[in-house]
């Protein structure tokens, strides 16, 4: 394993299904309810299965597709989970529209703004195939919209539900997660050997810190 | 042989139509949707020559990343038609799903099988028969499962069935990616360390509910 992006992606796998093991175990085994962490932790299973794809390839080809290929789909469906998450599940109990609430849905704004300038990086700078732009397009727009929601659920002040307070480090690690999933399928598509892998490590902290501080808050609020 | 697979199809679909016709209710729904199966298969060997067509990729890319994606899309759309506009019940959605993908899987071995028939054994249609046939049955079978939960929880609409669709194509590609290498005996072994957990899970369940069932009837 002396290809730095295989190894990025070899820890990318091991941590975030270190992450999905113990998110299904409080689902199953526990019973750990709230559609929010479930949909979450589906989220990061599907992160896990692209890199795991990925790892398959680097193990029965010795390389990664010079194209867009499978293992990109993981990351884009995880951003689909995320919003549904946080728009579908969480945002109408959080945000009632009053007006008090405008300035954080404005300050918000800056999550969206920072993705969208990332991803438009990411297509313009270097050279690649056009699935692999796609591919960062359909990921970056989904991203764009899950940041906001999670940026602006970090923001917003606790209104006795106590809900806020216990997902804040959620909604953190949710950035986090989204950007370096971001920075990853850009990094491998260049090649970018160092950063990647310090992305992979990044993406598996916010993985496991996300889905634990999501398990540990929504059983805290349905106490 | 360009006609070959529809030759095949022929074949094979006119006399499962005809015992369609003397079927009743769960029967005549496994049958038809093993039927609707096929007519995917036909559909996806079209695509598949399109892109294969192209030349713009080897056969391994192709293999490995576009035509899982093309057969699972396919598959997936009448499990995700019937759950949505028809029933969600998953009793009826696991053999739809099973029937679907085993349908695909014996267009597809029938017509490989002809394509090479100075080179098939026995062994080879075992080894088909089980790893290509249980794999799309299971991607299919999944869906369908994935579908009985997603129609109840309304938010999952669009992210679960895509999620649903992802999870079939990779479990494809993996298995694809696998037979093509050296590794092609865990490719084989992978669809059937996935279907008997798989069984397992189901007929606890079934047992647990029938219980259920029996403690509610009796109590």
């Amino acid at each position: 394993m002396n290809n730095p992006i295989m190894t990025g992606s070899f820890i990318a796998m091991v941590g975030t299904i270190v992450a999905l093991v113990y998110g299904l175990s409080s689902i199953f085994r526990r019973k750990s309810k709230g559609l929010f962490f479930q949909i979450m932790v589906l989220g990061v299973g599907t992160f896990a299965l692209g890199r795991f794809y990925e790892v398959l390839c680097f193990t029965t080809q010795g390389i990664l597709p010079e194209r867009a290929h499978l293992g990109y789909m993981g990351t884009v469906d995880m951003a689909i989970f995320f919003l549904t998450a946080s728009r579908g599940s969480m945002d109408d109990l959080l945000d009632d529209r009053r007006e008090e609430f405008r300035k954080y849905r404005r300050s918000a704004l800056i999550a969206p703004v920072c993705m969208a300038a990332v991803t438009a990086c990411a297509i313009l700078i270097g050279d690649k195939h056009l699935g692999q732009k796609v591919i960062l397009a359909l990921a970056g727009s989904v991203m764009m919209f899950s940041v906001y929601y999670e940026c602006k659920h970090l923001l917003l002040p606790d209104e006795g539900l106590y809900f806020v307070e216990n997902i804040r480090w959620t909604n953190l690690a949710a950035i986090v997660l989204n950007f370096s999933a971001l920075g990853m399928l850009y990094t491998q598509m260049m090649r970018i050997q160092t950063v990647y892998l310090l992305l992979s490590v990044f993406a598996v902290i916010a993985a496991i810190v996300l889905i634990v501080t999501t398990e540990k808050g929504v059983r805290a609020w349905l106490r | 042989m360009a006609s070959l697979i529809y030759i095949l199809f022929v074949c094979i679909a006119i006399p499962l139509i005809m015992l369609l016709v003397l079927l009743e209710g769960r029967a005549r729904l496994v049958v038809g949707f093993m039927l609707i199966g096929m007519f995917m298969c036909l559909f996806a060997s079209e695509l598949n020559g399109l892109v294969v067509g192209t030349g713009l990729a080897s056969m391994q890319y192709i293999t490995t990343n576009i035509t899982p994606a093309i057969e699972e899309i396919l598959k997936a759309l009448p499990v995700l038609f019937f759950a949505f506009v028809i029933s969600d019940e998953r009793g009826k959605l696991l053999p739809i799903g099973m029937a679907v993908g085993i349908g695909f899987a014996i267009l597809e071995n029938a017509y490989i099988m002809v394509d090479s028939i100075e080179t098939v054994t026995i062994p080879w249609a075992v080894v088909r028969g089980i790893g290509a046939g249980l794999m799309h049955g299971i991607c299919t079978m999944s869906i369908g499962l994935g579908a009985s939960f997603v129609r109840k929880k309304r938010i999952l609409f669009v992210s679960g069935s895509l999620g649903l669709i992802v999870l079939a194509e990779i479990y494809h590609g993996t298995y694809n990616m696998l037979v093509q290498s050296q590794y092609r005996y865990a490719g084989i072994l992978l669809p059937i360390l996935t279907y008997i957990p798989l069984l397992w899970v189901l007929f606890k369940n079934k047992k647990t509910t029938d219980k259920d069932a029996n403690g509610l009837v009796s109590g």
